[in-house]
């Protein structure tokens, strides 16, 4: 709900300052349905990143990084790489520093277990950016609601860990049509949520919930993808 | 705009109401209103935490910059394994909803509230058991389980439901936990806090009714 004032298009600042709310032990669920947003929310963290001399270690489920650095390469965006390491979940594109690779399992206890020992032995203690792509495709693989609230709990037990603060970007559409979306539960997790839409050429950024709704007293901006671009 | 005092004075012992939200700090806002009117006013604080629901809201509010003291509040925990808040009972959880009522009962017996001055009674993350209820039959037992504490005039209590997380269970879970409940309210979030809606009440007057609980100013981010 946006208050009778304008609300005007993002800076750089804003989106920096959208990516440092989340802090570490935070969890930010990042929930695209527009065009390019979750391209571009990936380029702006990597960035962020490497501004913030942090370092970033991206779990790619089932290549979903690997598609979403394909899209890098025809749209020309060049991010800064040499800080990010790439934990493989499944899948056989190994594009970045791939530094660990876990075999999918059926059951998420065992996929779990062994994606937390790669990620211990990836942040050697350091305190690094998490990125969680293709998260979607780990739950759409959940035969039930047993699996799914697996994950969640899992998810839980990660939240306040100091080591890391993460962004999970999750396809929207691709979520919602499961039988039974695990969205609402992983939300519930969730230290911020936002929703990404297209709106006439620009992208709306819809906070459903996060620390500068409180403090600004706004739950939405908008981005000018060119601008993103640019900032870069 | 009113109080929370004076929402809460209008519920009545005995009461159990539905709070129902979407994704949003809601749930985190209500327990920081919750903790510190009854610390203020000296009420009992019972607060069931299913699956470590109430760990997950402290996290929230630590980020929130939100001060929660629930030192005075007796934590009925039911499965999970963050123990957090005042006083912990632990209730082992069992599948089998007439087992787990009967764990549950055992640790509510000494828990506090009188008719006099009952408690208040914050109910998080019961979706989270209505998951594991996999059958009609179950879920009926867990529901009737549940009615019978309506009425109990040791305590006002509020389950707090995530709207779209009760939607993705059968459909007539939803309509049975709004039947069984003497209070369905409804809480939609707006940037700086919360609107509340009351869709049902034993206080005729009261349906239909909206407040709205401001809650920007009592936070003040990470330090």
């Amino acid at each position: 709900m946006v208050e009778a004032e304008e609300t005007p298009l993002a800076a750089k600042e804003d989106v920096l300052s959208i990516l440092d709310s989340t802090g570490f032990g935070g969890i930010f669920l990042i929930e695209n349905y527009s065009s390019v947003g979750a391209e571009l929310m990936l380029y702006s963290i990597v960035n962020y990143a490497h501004e913030r001399g942090l370092p970033v270690l991206v779990e790619d489920i089932f290549d979903a990084f690997a598609g979403y650095v394909r899209h890098f390469e025809v749209m020309n965006l060049k991010p800064p790489m040499e800080h990010v390491k790439v934990i493989k979940i499944g899948g056989v594109d190994e594009v970045g520093n791939v530094v660990s690779r876990v075999n999918f399992e059926a059951d998420p206890t065992l996929y779990l277990q062994k994606k937390e020992m790669a990620i211990e032995r990836a942040m050697d203690g350091e305190r690094y950016v998490y990125v969680v792509t293709g998260f979607e495709r780990i739950l759409g693989f959940q035969r039930d609601v047993k699996g799914i609230y697996v994950i969640a709990s899992h998810l839980r037990e990660s939240l306040g860990n100091e080591c890391r603060t993460t962004f999970t970007i999750i396809e929207g559409n691709v979520i919602e049509s499961f039988q039974t979306s695990p969205l609402p539960l992983i939300e519930g997790v969730a230290t911020s949520v936002l929703e990404i839409h297209d709106a006439e050429g620009l992208l709306r950024l819809k906070f459903k919930k996060s620390i500068l709704t409180l403090l600004k007293g706004r739950d939405e901006v908008f981005l000018r993808p060119a601008d993103v671009v640019g900032w870069w | 705009m009113v109080t929370v005092p004076e929402i809460l004075e209008l519920v009545r012992p005995g009461e159990t109401v539905v709070v129902e939200h979407e994704t949003s700090y809601a749930p985190e806002f209500a327990l920081k209103l919750l903790a510190d009117y009854t610390r203020e006013r000296n009420v009992p604080l019972i607060i069931d935490d299913n699956f470590d629901s109430l760990y997950t809201l402290l996290i929230h509010c630590k980020m929130l910059g939100l001060d929660v003291d629930l030192s005075h509040a007796t934590v009925i925990k039911i499965g999970g394994r963050r123990e957090v808040g005042g006083r912990v009972k632990k209730v082992e959880f069992h599948p089998d909803p007439r087992v787990l009522l009967n764990n549950y009962e055992a640790a509510l017996a000494d828990a506090g509230g009188t008719p006099e001055k009952p408690a208040i009674n914050l109910t998080l993350g019961i979706e989270n058991i209505l998951y594991f209820v996999r059958d009609v039959r179950d879920f009926y037992r867990f529901l009737l389980g549940l009615q019978r504490y309506v009425g109990n005039r040791r305590r006002k209590a509020f389950y707090l439901v995530h709207t779209d997380l009760v939607k993705s269970l059968p459909p007539y879970v939803h309509s049975e936990l709004r039947r069984i409940a003497t209070g369905v309210w409804i809480f939609n979030s707006y940037p700086t806090g919360v609107r509340a809606r009351v869709l049902r009440s034993p206080n005729v007057e009261l349906i239909g009714r909206e407040f709205t609980i401001d809650v920007g100013g009592v936070v003040r981010g990470r330090g």
